[in-house]
């Protein structure tokens, strides 16, 4: 052993001895250029061609109920007593209803109804609710404690019965009160949601290294908080849009929504229940509609909620 | 004292930090602790989960406002600070957190991190000197500039943490409180933090609280070591003596608890077992709270709580097996451990 020792020894020199190169310093270089947040989130969005294709369907459907009118010849409460439960046709694209009327336009007249009180309500919704939950969140104590009960005690009762009562105090039945009645109670939902977020992100070690720094309440509540709870808000907007347009469309459905001659997809749909089993083609239309645009809006949820989190980057 | 010559960064007095946690129920976080920080040196504070130390950290640089007490920065009550001086005082006292991965937004790239102190303290530096001054921190903490265009999730845990220390170091703090600072990384990771931490000290001069559960890391990088027990400081000594003969029962039993890496040699002495668990800090009855758990307690430590009082030169301790009824040092060759 003691020979093997000493022979290693009598070979090894200080010039056996080099130094290794430092590693590679350019092995942590990006090709990546650098990107922001929001235009990282639309490249992982055009990723999702599912929810490409929902936006761009929903796209053509709003382009379809602004410009629809204007290619049709017929207006939507012009009635035509010759020309009652008309098949689809080259006249009548979509045919007409009981009265004649052509359901093309109308489809188009009755969709400016359904999206703009889906999107009108889910913004209307996501404003208040996130104002309220903002404020409970940032008070805290007692006046989070009472703002929270008053909307568990509103949660509690019926919408449904809400939404009538007011209809009936109101007297009238149109867009805005339509509105009124299903954003009384629908910002509940996004005022707890943002209540939550916020609390939750609060005591987050971000916004106390923040303090830290100094950096003001003001600037704090744009750079951190904002931007955290915006894609849960976005999300909500979404998701919210098709809660509406099928909560209208089931109040006109059972009567209490807008009222004739002005139309919607719902009240449409009412009106072809009743012959559905002649004119099957005079419900079809409308309830799809719906279908679509709802379908679109969840599709296109989902996309976001992908695109909005940078975690899920790959 | 020579030490006493030394100018103070920070000097804590009798800081005490309640939460009510409904009516009746108030839980004592931080109880009474007074010490102080000279500058340029590390005081380690230990003590196991839940025993105020983070608390005591985040109460020094006013996350929490404290319910009694004072806390002097560099002679002024950090509570009593006007708007500028409240700035200045966040341009040099900093953070870095326990949690590498809530402590940095996962929203923002690294280098909107970094800056979000510059923004602050140098509003009207241009854009290219700010840059420059990312990528340079950056390259102090051991990364390079490429890691600025990333979010935090592409970082391992080692990696965020060298963030979160340049992000502190940003605005050119004086004096971090470093709150644990390595308890969520590897073993290896730990020690590459730990030298960061030392080298940045040797090259400006930083004065550092640093804030651990882990006696070995402590005893490697403190000069001065506080020991915490259920919101209240039970020993005050330099690193030296804490190790070497370690006064109070508890710090007595924390190193005997050391696991010793070296399987051949024994520990000097049996390891000392503490039965019981820790009490709950809420709703304290009086005396010292380690008395339910000390294998010396006696009568009198039930009745009120032992002040920290100098036993040895610059070695404090809070307990009556050093001290007569009459308030005065024993012999030290009577006490018996």
């Amino acid at each position: 052993m003691s020979d093997v020792n000493t022979n290693t020894m009598a070979t090894l020199s200080p010039d056996s001895f080099k130094p290794i190169p430092a590693a590679d310093k350019s092995a942590e270089f990006m090709a990546r250029p650098k990107i922001t947040y929001w235009s990282d989130a639309w490249r992982r969005f055009k990723q999702n061609k599912v929810a490409l294709v929902a936006g761009v369907m929903l796209l053509l459907l709003i382009l379809m109920v602004i410009f629809g009118p204007m290619l049709s010849p017929y207006a939507y409460d012009a009635i035509n007593r010759d020309l009652r439960h008309a098949p689809p046709s080259t006249e009548h694209w979509f045919g007409t209803d009981e009265l004649g009327r052509d359901i093309f336009t109308r489809i188009c007249v009755g969709g400016r109804v359904s999206i703009a009180i889906g999107i009108c309500g889910a913004l209307i919704s996501a404003i208040v609710g996130t104002l309220y939950g903002a404020i409970s969140a940032f008070a805290g104590g007692a006046v989070d404690n009472i703002m929270m009960r008053i909307v568990e005690i509103l949660n509690s009762v019926p919408y449904l019965l809400v939404i009538i009562l007011l209809q009936l105090y109101l007297r009238e039945r149109n867009l805005g009160t339509m509105l009124i009645a299903l954003t009384i109670t629908g910002w509940l939902g996004s005022a707890r949601m943002v209540r939550g977020q916020l609390l939750a992100l609060k005591n987050q070690d971000f916004v106390l290294a923040a303090r830290t720094l100094g950096v003001s309440p003001m600037r704090i509540i744009l750079s951190h908080l904002i931007p955290n709870t915006m894609n849960i808000i976005i999300i909500a907007i979404t998701f919210d849009i098709p809660g509406y347009i099928f909560a209208e469309a089931f109040l006109s459905f059972i009567g209490i929504g807008i009222e004739s001659p002005m139309t919607s997809w719902g009240a449409m749909t009412s009106i072809a229940q009743q012959s559905f089993l002649f004119y099957p083609t005079e419900m079809l239309f409308p309830s799809l509609m719906i279908a679509i645009t709802m379908l679109s809006f969840v599709l296109l949820g989902d996309g976001l909620r992908d695109a909005l989190d940078p975690r899920l980057r790959d | 004292m020579q030490s006493d010559n030394r100018e103070k960064i920070l000097d804590v007095q009798g800081l005490t930090q309640r939460f009510h946690l409904n009516r009746r129920q108030v839980l004592t976080a931080v109880d009474n602790v007074s010490f102080h920080i000279f500058k340029g040196e590390t005081f380690g504070l230990v003590g196991e989960s839940g025993c105020g130390k983070t608390t005591t950290g985040r109460s020094i640089l006013r996350i929490y406002e404290p319910s009694e007490g004072k806390v002097l920065y560099k002679g002024q009550d950090v509570a009593d600070l006007k708007k500028a001086e409240m700035k200045a005082f966040r341009h040099s006292a900093q953070m870095i957190f326990q949690d590498p991965y809530s402590s940095l937004d996962p929203r923002m790239t690294v280098d909107d991190i970094i800056s979000e102190g510059l923004n602050v303290h140098f509003p009207h530096m241009p854009s290219k000197d700010k840059h420059d001054r990312i990528s340079q921190l950056l390259m102090r903490v051991g990364l390079n500039s490429e890691h600025g265009a990333r979010f935090p999730h592409e970082l391992s845990g080692g990696q965020r943490q060298r963030i979160g220390i340049a992000r502190a170091l940003a605005v050119e703090p004086e004096f971090i409180v470093c709150d644990e600072p390595i308890s969520a990384l590897d073993v290896s990771i730990q020690a590459q933090i730990v030298n960061l931490l030392i080298k940045l000290q040797r090259e400006s001069g930083l004065t550092y609280l640093f804030i651990s559960h882990d006696l070995s890391m402590v005893k490697h990088i403190s000069d001065r070591i506080g020991v915490m027990y259920l919101g209240s400081l039970v020993e005050v000594s330099d690193n030296k003596q804490l190790y070497t003969r370690p006064l109070h029962p508890y710090t007595h039993a924390l190193i005997s608890a050391i696991p010793i890496p070296d399987p051949d040699k024994k520990s000097m002495e049996a390891r000392v077992e503490l039965q019981g668990e820790v009490p709950s800090p809420i709703n304290m009855p009086p005396g010292c709270k380690f008395a339910g758990r000390c294998p010396y307690a006696m009568d009198r430590c039930r009745k009120a709580e032992p002040k920290l009082k100098e036993i040895e030169p610059g070695h404090f301790t809070a307990c009556y097996l050093y001290e007569n009824e009459d308030g005065s040092l024993k012999d030290q060759s009577a006490v018996m451990f």
